[in-house]
């Protein structure tokens, strides 16, 4: 039995990583586990200055899942690195910096800067809104896709992994653009936009009117464009959108994931990632079989 | 703090679409005042946990009281004693009356639930309760309160104890001499705070709140549950789970 994946020459103890967002930079979930458990870990996103994000009402729950509008609130790159890039480091298990910016320059100079830290990868955030473009996401045009891919792989001497929005025409188009930009791994899915309203008041719960849509009501959704993806790319997959328990990292897999995160579900349950890692560890074991040989092994029906 | 299976040792109606629930203690939990619960629904598809204060905790166990205002808290209500259900706690910095020498605690409304573990685990101070409610259908949790610290009650109709709005008849007492509060400590709707800030009686009281946002993780990792709070570095959104959810009112962007 393994349990352990490889991905742009990093090792993953497990294919679990905990989603960009839903983990801060680890500190609050080290106290309910040792994060040594996990995968990996991957970073509220970063920017180059601090963020204060978005007015609040910024969460609201909705059929098995959840609208969010944090709006990348941050403490900034500089305060990252001086905080939590040692912590993280020491902490035995794989670290993936999540960067995001409003300009091209932005994406560069943050790669430079996580190219100094600890941290073993970095994942680009491109749904954020692109100011030199009417405010469309990074992560729409596959041109664009390709070209934050680029200036960040220049910049930057960490294996880099391209995370794609879904909310796109046709998301092979960016994973190949991904691809082409250089990326040494795509993950994928991002929330997709929403809203909910207050029929009483006539209006959008969230401060921000929309909002990013997560949790396992995503997941059909994003199990069908990891597949899409896996038939239009070589690099690796990494699985994300809904995932609960382990027999869902399984789906992921096997529609071609090799590795997955574990996002919303930390917040309805503390010990989610480290109870999924742990399950699949499990199933291995009783099964003995190597985790690896799922990969992409989905067999359409005719 | 982390994550336990609670049994429902009582879960009744005290009021009008109010009620109180009472979970067993899990061995060493020891909550302060003002910390609050996070509890996991049964039904798979609310996939956020619902936070509640601590309303009190003693011998028995740990109380939560609670209205039913949607559909989280109306099943809450339909759980029956001999139950599990899973929480996180004791989340939240919390907040000790010990730091002041006669400090009022006003409750509006289910605000007053924060209250009795707050008066409970008062040792130096000597605190006296302010609670204000819309009606006696809302009354709840006054008899726990008079039986740890004194306690004054009105409802807005009159319909029990004294009538009127309870800002309105702590700025009384407080202009009449009869009570002289280093601090107040707050939880209720914003209208309260909005009273507390613009009446001049309250002007000098340093003032404390306990604040509801909606939340996510609970435990200061998503920041979902942020509220603008003034700083020595201008302001800043800070979680109301970890940062919070206390804070001095004259701090807060409301
Ligand atoms: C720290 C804290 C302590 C609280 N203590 C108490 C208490 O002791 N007694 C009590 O009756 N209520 C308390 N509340 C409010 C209580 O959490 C909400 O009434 C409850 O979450 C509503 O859930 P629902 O599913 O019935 O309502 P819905 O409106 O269906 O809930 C939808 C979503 O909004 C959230 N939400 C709705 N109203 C609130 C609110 N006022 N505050 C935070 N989230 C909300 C819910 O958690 C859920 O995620 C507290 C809130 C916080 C943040
Ligand atoms: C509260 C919250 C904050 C998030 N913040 C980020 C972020 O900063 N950067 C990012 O790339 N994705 C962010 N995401 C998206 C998640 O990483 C993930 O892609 C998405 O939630 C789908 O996975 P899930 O259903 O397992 O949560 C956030 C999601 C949530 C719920
Ligand atoms: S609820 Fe997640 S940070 Fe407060």
């Amino acid at each position: 039995m393994n349990t352990s994946v490889k991905i742009a020459g990093v090792t993953f103890k497990n294919p679990v990583i905990t989603a960009s967002g839903t983990f801060g930079f680890g500190k609050e979930y080290a106290e309910f586990y040792p994060l040594s458990a996990l995968g990996g870990i991957c970073t509220k996103g970063l920017t180059i200055e601090e963020r204060q994000g978005n007015p609040s009402p910024r969460v609201a729950e909705t059929p098995s899942g959840m609208l969010n509008s944090v709006g990348l609130q941050n403490p900034g790159v500089d305060y990252y690195l001086q905080h939590y890039d040692k912590w993280l480091a020491g902490q035995g298990t794989v670290v993936i910096a999540n960067i995001a910016g409003h300009k091209l320059e932005d994406y560069s100079a943050m790669a430079r800067k996580i190219s100094e830290s600890s941290a073993d990868m970095v994942e680009l955030n491109i749904s954020c809104p692109n100011v030199r473009s009417g405010g469309m996401a990074f992560g729409v045009e596959p041109a664009s896709v390709r070209r934050v891919t680029e200036a960040v792989k220049r910049a930057c001497n960490k294996p880099v992994i391209t995370k794609l929005t879904p909310n796109v025409s046709n998301i092979a188009d960016n994973a190949k653009a991904a691809e082409d930009g250089g990326a040494d791994a795509i993950s994928l899915i991002n929330t997709l936009t929403g809203m909910a309203v207050d029929y009483r008041t006539r209006r959008p719960i969230l401060a921000n009117n929309t909002g990013g849509l997560s949790g396992p009501c995503v997941k059909p959704v994003a199990l069908k464009m990891v597949w899409d993806c896996y038939n239009a790319v070589k690099v690796p997959i990494i699985g994300l959108g809904g995932i609960q328990s382990y027999t869902d990292v399984l789906e992921f897999m096997i529609c071609g994931a090799t590795a997955v995160q574990v996002g919303t579900a930390t917040l309805s349950d503390p010990y989610a990632a480290f109870n999924i890692a742990k399950d699949l560890e499990e199933y291995a074991r009783t099964n003995d079989v190597d985790l690896n040989e799922l990969i992409g092994t989905l067999q359409l029906n005719g | 703090m982390n994550d336990y299976k609670l049994t429902i040792l009582r879960n009744q109606k005290v009021g009008e679409g109010i009620y109180e629930m009472l979970l067993t203690r899990p061995d060493g939990v020891e909550p302060k005042g003002a910390q609050f619960i996070h509890i996991k629904l049964k039904n798979k598809a609310k996939i956020l946990r619902r936070p509640f204060c601590i309303c009190d905790c003693d011998g028995e166990g740990i109380l939560i009281c609670y209205a039913a205002v949607g559909e989280g808290t109306k099943e809450l209500a339909e759980y029956a004693a001999g139950e599990e259900v899973e929480a996180v706690l004791p989340l939240g910095n919390g907040w000790s009356a010990d730091g002041f020498k006669r400090p009022v605690l006003l409750g509006g409304g289910m605000g007053s639930a924060v209250l009795p573990l707050v008066a409970r685990l008062a040792k130096r101070a000597k605190p006296v309760a302010y609670l204000g409610y819309a009606n006696a259908g809302k009354v709840v949790l006054t008899e726990r309160m008079e039986s740890l610290c004194p306690t004054v009650v009105a409802t807005d109709d009159g319909s029990f104890g004294r009538k009127g709005y309870i800002t309105d008849i702590l700025a009384q007492d407080i202009t009449s001499g009869k009570v002289k509060p280093d601090a107040i400590f707050c939880c209720g709707p914003e209208i309260v705070y909005k009273l507390l800030l613009k009446n001049p009686a309250f002007a000098d009281i340093p003032i404390f709140v306990s604040l509801e946002k909606r939340m996510g993780c609970g435990v200061g990792a998503c920041l979902v549950c942020t509220c603008g709070i003034k700083t020595k570095d201008g302001v800043k959104n800070l979680r109301v789970c970890a940062d919070g959810p206390v804070f001095d009112l004259r701090e807060v962007i409301l």
